[in-house]
This record gives structure tokens, C-alpha cells and sequence, in this order.
């Protein structure tokens, strides 16, 4: 006998497929009851996966997004078992991707001021608080700016800003404030990923 | 993959099921005499060593399964005594169907049918042979198909086994089981490194499969595969595919802590399948738990 895989298919489904549980005198009511309690509930929630890379660094390690259909919002995001740099894996700025979205209930999502000498913090919108830090920064900029050095030297720095890069920025924003320091005259410019 | 454990665990794994899923209790408590016996039986069943040197490994890597490539039920397998032990379970678990499973007993018993006939006729491609068997003998075609298909899981299983055991390592990037060729009837996402596996329901084997393409229709899609989960009981899943309108049951980034079954698993997440089939999806592959109608 010669088993080809449709004639295994055809015997595998001849003798256990087609075989309704009914006939076989179980009672489905209580599972059916439990589905249509859980759809009527809403319960049952339609999602998509996306398989996207990771924007931090130049690894390049992939992962997998799955958003619910119905609010267009992200429900998870984990490594990409698949992808052929992490398998999986993520470093633990990646493994914290799902905590950047609005899923995250501690996330902030208004401007926080704290006066000098202040001890609590207020609320602010952001028509004041940019161009209150644009003013900041220009200030400190201009009064501290080094055209020259004690030699005489050009080098058009100013050492009275520091920028401390996030690592919840990803290559393109790091690669913005880099631009915005370096036409500021920073010298002072690290990232926390490296320290 | 955790689908090992110890024969004794099987209770253990049972009564795990019926405390996380009791709305499914009654088809849980039907099936369990029977796989716990199927699992003793697959530990305890002597087969004749399979001739492996029939299997290519160039063909499996092309997709070819060992189904194809050799016989996995021969007609010296212990199928009949296999078929009254689990003739003898199926009553424990189905007392409704006993006097069937009686009368379909006692012609094995007696020589009069032999359990190798049901396997036969559709492999030589007498599709209904199975129905003029039962009809000829006068037992219900159902119960006998479902007995037979019970006897075919020990032997498989076991066969699969010895097969993969002698194999070794292969490549198998299919949607298919690699020994029977069957499709999968439930998935599991491990939860660490989230790695999915398929596993058969006819032969019992497990195989790693990507995320991205449908199993049944091999469409790859990177941007909409879709799922369905129970709020807050994310671990009940089922991926879908609108290709081919299959859905995979999924158990979604499951734990290590617990020893498992996937059969368990499957049938205990059975209400799943009634989620889908009412949303006009079908099964990847009809199994005796899975057609509801």
C-alpha cells in the first residue's frame, strides 16, 4: 500500500473528519452558550498584526505590532520570532516599545511646568512652553557663545548647553537634534545609550 | 515546544483544562478517558522498526511529507488490540454511543472486521469503502470512523516518533505536518522569543511555522494577518486568514510552568471554534472535536 499525501488526506478525513460531535452524544449547548455570551459581550476582539523594524538603533531587529481592528490602537508589540537579526529577542528599550503608546496610563501627555524655586508642577500648553524654551535656549546660547578661543582659535561653540539625547528617540530624531546642536554651537552632546 | 510530560501528568493536565475552560467541561470529560489512554498506548505498543532509508530528506525539504515517501500503518500493527483498549476508553467517555462501540468491539473481536479495511480502501482510493464497510457489517459509519481515527492517532504518533527520532534535524518550512500531511488543528505562540508552532491532531507532531503566512493557503502577508482573542484572556487566539477563510486555534505566548497537551489545549479552547465557525470561517483540518454540525 502506497500512501500518497491526498490519499493520506482522503483517509485521514474518512475515517475522523465529517464526524459531527453531536453524533458522538455530547451536549455542545453549554460551549455554544459560553460563545455567544462572549460575542454578545463584545468579548471577542478582531486584530491585525504588522510586522515593522525597530527605529532605535542600527540593529535593524524586527517586530511585530498587533492593533485592534475596530479602534485602530495598538494592543501589543513584541519582537518578530521570525526576523533574521533578533529572532525574538529584544534589548530592553525595545522590550519597553508598548509603554511609549497611549496604552501607557502613566505617559504624559501634558506640559508639566515647575517654576525656579517651585515645588509643584502646573500645567501648561505647549503655546507657551515652546516659546518660552526657545527664548531659554537663545538667551543662554548668545550670552555664553565662544567665537573665538583663548589662542585666538575660531570655534563657534558655546559650552553653556548640554543636550543628553533619550533612548526613546529614534535614528532620524537623534539625527535632527544632532543637526540642532552642532548649528548651536554644542559641544556638550551625548546619548544615553552610550553612557 | 513543552508537549512532553509524564504519563501521570495527563490528570494533572485534565483537570487543569476543566478549571480554566468549564463551560467546555462535558466535552473535556468525554475526551479525556480517551487521550489519556491513547498516550499510555502510544508509550506501550510495539511497532516493527520503520525503514527510514525510504525517506529523502531532499524531498522533505521540498515539501514532500514521509506520508508520501512510506507506509505509516501497516497490516501487522496492533490495531486491533489498540482499538478495543480505546474502544473500551470511548465508552467511559461517551456512554451514549456504548452500545455502538459494543457491537463494533465484538466484530473486531471476532475477526469479522479488520481494523487495517478502514485504512486500506481510501488509500487504494475506494473513498466510500469505509461507508460500505459499516453498512455491510451494520455498525454506524460515524462510530467507526471515530474509533478508527483514535486507533490511527496511537500508531502514528508512535510511528512518528521513530521516524523523527532516526531523521534527525530537517528542514520543513510547510504549512503541513512533515510525517502525515495533515494541517494543523491548533497553533502555539511560545511565550519567550514568541516562536509559533503547529501541531497535527492526526499524528501528534509538532513543527515550527513562520507567523506571517497562512498555514493552509501560504499567503504571506506582513501587514494584515488577522486575529481573533477573548478580552482578557488573551491567550484564547485564533489567526484567520481571508485568503482561504481557515482559522488556526492559537494558544498565545502560553507559559512553560505547566506540563501540556495541545490536544487538551485544543479541545478546551473548543469554544473558539464555535466563535469562528459562527463567523464563517472553517477549520484548517477536521478533527473529531472541531465539526460542530
Amino acid at each position: 500500500m502506497k500512501i500518497t499525501r491526498r490519499g493520506f488526506l482522503t483517509l485521514s478525513s474518512a475515517v475522523g473528519g465529517g464526524i459531527a460531535l453531536s453524533g458522538l452524544g455530547l451536549n455542545l449547548n453549554p460551549t455554544r452558550a459560553y460563545a455567544e455570551e462572549l460575542d454578545k459581550m463584545n468579548r471577542v476582539k478582531a486584530a491585525k498584526q504588522t510586522t515593522t523594524i525597530c527605529c532605535y538603533c542600527s540593529v535593524g531587529c524586527g517586530l511585530v505590532c498587533s492593533t485592534d481592528k475596530t479602534t485602530g490602537k495598538i494592543i501589543n508589540i513584541e519582537g518578530d520570532a521570525d526576523h533574521p537579526i533578533n529572532e525574538g529577542s529584544l534589548c530592553a528599550k525595545g522590550a519597553g516599545f508598548f509603554d511609549l503608546t497611549e496604552a501607557n496610563k502613566h505617559r504624559l501627555t501634558k506640559v508639566l511646568y515647575r517654576a525656579p524655586g517651585g515645588t509643584k508642577w502646573e500645567e501648561k500648553d505647549w503655546d507657551w512652553a515652546l516659546p518660552r524654551m526657545a527664548r531659554l535656549i537663545k538667551d543662554t546660547r548668545d550670552k555664553n557663545f565662544m567665537k573665538t578661543n583663548a589662542k585666538g582659535e575660531l570655534v563657534n561653540r558655546c559650552e553653556a548647553i548640554g543636550h543628553y539625547g533619550s533612548s526613546n528617540i529614534d535614528n532620524e530624531e537623534c539625527w535632527i537634534v544632532s543637526v540642532k546642536s552642532r548649528a548651536l554651537g554644542l559641544v556638550y552632546i551625548d546619548h544615553q545609550a552610550r553612557v | 515546544m513543552t508537549t512532553t510530560y509524564e504519563s501521570s501528568e495527563i490528570k494533572n493536565i485534565i483537570a487543569r483544562a476543566l478549571e480554566q475552560n468549564p463551560e467546555n467541561s462535558e466535552v473535556i470529560k468525554a475526551f479525556a478517558p480517551i487521550i489519556a489512554r491513547q498516550r499510555q498506548l502510544v508509550e506501550e505498543i510495539s511497532l516493527k522498526v520503520p525503514d527510514c532509508t525510504l525517506i529523502d530528506k531532499n524531498k522533505l525539504k521540498a515539501g514532500v511529507p514521509v506520508s508520501s515517501q512510506m507506509d505509516l500503518i501497516e497490516p501487522e500493527d496492533p490495531l486491533k488490540e489498540v482499538a478495543l483498549s480505546l474502544a473500551a476508553a470511548v465508552k467511559e467517555g461517551m456512554p451514549n454511543i456504548s452500545e455502538n462501540i459494543d457491537k463494533i468491539s465484538d466484530l473486531i473481536r471476532d475477526g469479522k472486521l479488520n481494523p487495517f479495511d478502514f485504512f486500506k480502501a481510501p488509500a487504494d482510493g475506494k473513498g466510500d469503502a469505509i461507508g460500505g464497510l459499516s453498512k455491510k457489517l451494520q455498525v454506524s459509519p460515524s462510530n467507526a470512523s471515530f474509533l478508527m481515527s483514535l486507533v490511527s492517532r496511537v500508531v502514528l504518533e508512535r510511528r512518528a516518533k521513530e521516524i523523527m527520532a532516526a531523521l534527525g534535524p530537517f528542514d520543513w518550512e510547510k504549512g503541513y505536518c512533515p510525517i502525515c500531511g495533515e494541517f494543523p488543528s491548533i497553533a502555539l505562540i511560545e511565550e519567550e522569543g514568541g516562536k509559533r508552532f503547529l501541531h497535527c491532531s492526526s499524528c501528534g507532531q509538532d513543527w515550527r511555522f513562520t507567523r506571517i503566512c497562512c498555514p493552509y493557503c501560504e499567503k504571506e502577508e506582513r501587514k494584515e494577518m488577522e486575529y481573533f482573542y477573548v478580552e482578557n484572556k488573551k491567550q484564547e487566539a485564533a489567526f484567520v486568514c481571508d485568503q482561504c477563510k481557515k482559522y488556526l486555534v492559537t494558544l498565545y505566548r502560553a507559559g512553560k510552568v505547566f506540563a501540556r497537551d495541545m490536544d487538551i489545549s485544543a479541545i478546551s479552547l473548543i469554544h473558539m471554534d464555535v466563535l469562528m465557525q459562527n463567523k464563517g470561517y472553517e477549520p484548517m483540518t477536521a478533527c473529531v472535536w472541531n465539526v460542530l454540525s
